[in-house]
C-alpha cells in the first residue's frame, strides 16, 4: 500500500512527460503521418461543404465549425514548418503546406458562401484539387 | 412518478459519464479507425461499471459510506490521499475541458465569442449548482441529454451491416502493423476507460446519499445503474457506427466536437442538427458539473467534513468551496487556451491508472459481511467484480505505454 502514496506525486509528472511526448517530425514516417493527417483534413473540408450545400448546417454552426477546422489545419501547417527546419523530402513539405494553406483560405470561405450554391460548388472543386495534389505528392514518398 | 424521475439520477450519471466531450471525440475516431471492432469495448465497459454503480449505490445505502469514505478506509490515510490527489486532478481537467466544450457548443448555437461564452457558461453553471436541489439538477440534465437519442436515430438510418456490428460485440485480436495494432490497443483501452470514468461512481455513489436511498430502494438501485448504463452505451455504441459509416469510407480523422455534430446528424435537415447540439450541451454541461461536484465529495468525504448539494452554503462551507473552486479552477484552465481534447485524452488515459485504486476498495467493502450484513456481495457479484478489476489492473498497466507509443492515438 506504501506505494499507492507515491501515486499523487508521480501521476502529474507523468501526466506532463506525457503532454510534452507528442511527436516530433523528423523522418519519412513522420511525413507520411503529416500527409495523412492533411488528406484527412481535406475530405472533412469536403464533407463539411457538402453538409452546407445541403442545407443541412445553421449559419452560426458553419461559422463556427469553420474556425474550429481552420485552427485545426492551422496546427498542422506549423508542425510542418518544424519539419521544414530539418527536411526529409522538401518538395513533398512544400506541397504539403502550400495544400494546407489553401485548404484553410477555402475554409474560412465556406460560410461566406452559404446559400450560394455555385460558390460552394467551387468550393469543392478547389478541396477536390488539393485533395489530388495532396494523395499524388504522398504516393511520392 | 417520482420513482420514474429517480432513474434520472442513473441517466444523469451515465450520460455525464459516457457521453462527455471526450466520449464523443474517443468513440468516433475509434469507428473511424476501426470500423465496429471496437464495440466490445464499449459492453464490457458498460458491464462493469453497471457492477461498481451498483455495488457503490448499495454500499453507500447500506453503510452510508460514500465512494472516498471507502478508499480512506481501505487502502489507509497516505495511499487514499494519493488516490484523492489524483482522482480530483483528473477531475478538475476534466471539468476544465468539458466546460471549454460546453462553450464550444454555445458558440456554435450563437455565434458569440467563445471565451465571453466559457465565463458565462461557468457563472450559469455555478448558479445552477447553488440555486437548484440535487434531484433537479439531475433531472435537468439527465432528460435533456436524452436529445442526444438523434445519433442512435441517425445511425440506424444509415444502414449499417448488421452482421458486421454483431461481430464487433466479439473482441478479436487485430489485423495490423506494429503501430496498427497498438492503435487498436490504445483506443480498445480509451473507450473501456472513458466508460468507466472513476467520477461516476463518485457522483452517483453520492447521490444515493443525496437522494436518501433507503435499503427498500436496493431494488430500484440495480435498475437504475443498469438503465442509465445501457442507455449511456447504446449512444455510445451509435457514435462508434456512425463515425464507422459517415467518416471512415472518406478517410477522416475526427479532432474536434463540431465534426462529431456532423457525423450525428448526417442524413438528416438542419433541425436534427439543433437537436444534437443541445443534447451535447446538456451532456457536456452535466459532465462539468459531475466532475466539479465530484471533486467537492471526494475532498469532503475523505476528511469527513460536512458535504451534501442541499444542504445551505454555510453548513458546508468546504463543500460549497470545493465545487466553486473545481469550476472556476476549470475555467482558468480552458481560458490559457490548451485544447481540450489534448486534456480529455490526459484524463481518459491517466483515469485509467486511478481507476484500480478507487475500484479495489469498492469490491472489498462490497464483499465483507460484517459492513454489508445481509446485502453483502454473492459469490458470484465478487466473482464479477474481480474479474473486471483484474481487466481493469492489466488496462491500467497498458495505458501509459500505449499512449507514450503512438503519440496519444495519432494514426
Amino acid at each position: 500500500m506504501r506505494s499507492f502514496g507515491k501515486l499523487g506525486v508521480v501521476l502529474p509528472v507523468l501526466m506532463a512527460l506525457a503532454s510534452c511526448g507528442q511527436s516530433k517530425l523528423t523522418d519519412i514516417e513522420s511525413l507520411r503521418s503529416q500527409f495523412r493527417s492533411a488528406m484527412s483534413l481535406a475530405s472533412e473540408a469536403d464533407l463539411f461543404v457538402n453538409f452546407v450545400r445541403n442545407g443541412q448546417a445553421t449559419v452560426n454552426y458553419a461559422a463556427g465549425h469553420a474556425k474550429q477546422l481552420s485552427e485545426l489545419i492551422q496546427q498542422s501547417e506549423s508542425e510542418l514548418k518544424q519539419m521544414a527546419e530539418a527536411p526529409a523530402a522538401p518538395a513533398a513539405v512544400r506541397t504539403c503546406n502550400d495544400s494546407l494553406e489553401s485548404l484553410r483560405r477555402e475554409v474560412l470561405e465556406i460560410p461566406n458562401s452559404l446559400g450560394k450554391p455555385p460558390a460552394l460548388q467551387d468550393r469543392e472543386r478547389t478541396i477536390l484539387e488539393i485533395q489530388r495534389q495532396l494523395k499524388q505528392a504522398s504516393a511520392s514518398l | 412518478m417520482t420513482k420514474i424521475l429517480g432513474i434520472t439520477l442513473g441517466i444523469m450519471t451515465a450520460l455525464g459519464g459516457f457521453i462527455d466531450l471526450g466520449q464523443i471525440v474517443f468513440t468516433l475516431q475509434a469507428g473511424a479507425l476501426f470500423g465496429y471492432a471496437l464495440l466490445w469495448a464499449i459492453v464490457l465497459g458498460t458491464a462493469a461499471i453497471i457492477v461498481y454503480m451498483e455495488m457503490c449505490g448499495r454500499i453507500a445505502v447500506v453503510a452510508r459510506e460514500p465512494v472516498f469514505s471507502v478508499v480512506r478506509t481501505q487502502l489507509g490515510f497516505k495511499a487514499g490521499l494519493a488516490t484523492l490527489i489524483a482522482s480530483n486532478l483528473l477531475d478538475l481537467i476534466t471539468c476544465a475541458a468539458e466546460l471549454a466544450g460546453v462553450a464550444i457548443l454555445l458558440n456554435l448555437v450563437s455565434g458569440w465569442n467563445e471565451k465571453l461564452l466559457l465565463v458565462a457558461a461557468t457563472l450559469a453553471l455555478g448558479l445552477i449548482v447553488h440555486s437548484f436541489k440535487f434531484r433537479w439538477i439531475e433531472r435537468t440534465f439527465g432528460l435533456a441529454g436524452l436529445l442526444m437519442i438523434v445519433s442512435v436515430v441517425s445511425a440506424v438510418m444509415l444502414h449499417p451491416h448488421w452482421a458486421t456490428v454483431a461481430h464487433g460485440l466479439l473482441p478479436t485480436l487485430p489485423r495490423h502493423d506494429l503501430h496498427g495494432a497498438l492503435l487498436y490497443g490504445y483506443f480498445a483501452v480509451g473507450v473501456f476507460s472513458a466508460v468507466l470514468m472513476v467520477y461516476e461512481v463518485h457522483f452517483y455513489s453520492s447521490g444515493a446519499i443525496e437522494e436518501d436511498w433507503k435499503t427498500k430502494d436496493l431494488a430500484e438501485n440495480f435498475f437504475v445503474a443498469s438503465l442509465g448504463a445501457t442507455l449511456g452505451a447504446l449512444l455510445t455504441a451509435a457514435l462508434l457506427v456512425l463515425g464507422s459509416i459517415v467518416l471512415r469510407p472518406h478517410g477522416i480523422f475526427p479532432e474536434i466536437l463540431s465534426t462529431s455534430l456532423m457525423a450525428e446528424v448526417f442524413p438528416f435537415a438542419q433541425r436534427a442538427l439543433i437537436i444534437a447540439l443541445l443534447g451535447s450541451l446538456a451532456c457536456v454541461s452535466g459532465a462539468a458539473l459531475e466532475t466539479a461536484l465530484s471533486g467537492a465529495y471526494n475532498i469532503c468525504q475523505f476528511f469527513n467534513l460536512q458535504w451534501g448539494k442541499d444542504m445551505p452554503a454555510k453548513s458546508a462551507p468546504a463543500y460549497t468551496l470545493a465545487w466553486t473552486g473545481m469550476l472556476v479552477l476549470g475555467m482558468v484552465i480552458s481560458l490559457t487556451g490548451i485544447r481540450p481534447l489534448t486534456l480529455i485524452n490526459l484524463s481518459v488515459i491517466f483515469g485509467m491508472v486511478v481507476m484500480p485504486f478507487t475500484y479495489y476498495p469498492i469490491v472489498r467493502v462490497a464483499e465483507d459481511k460484517k459492513i454489508m450484513g445481509a446485502h453483502v456481495n454473492s459469490k458470484a457479484d465478487s466473482a464479477v467484480g474481480w474479474v473486471f478489476l483484474v481487466l481493469i489492473t492489466l488496462a491500467a498497466a497498458a495505458a501509459l505505454p500505449l499512449m507514450v507509443l503512438t503519440h496519444s492515438g495519432q494514426p
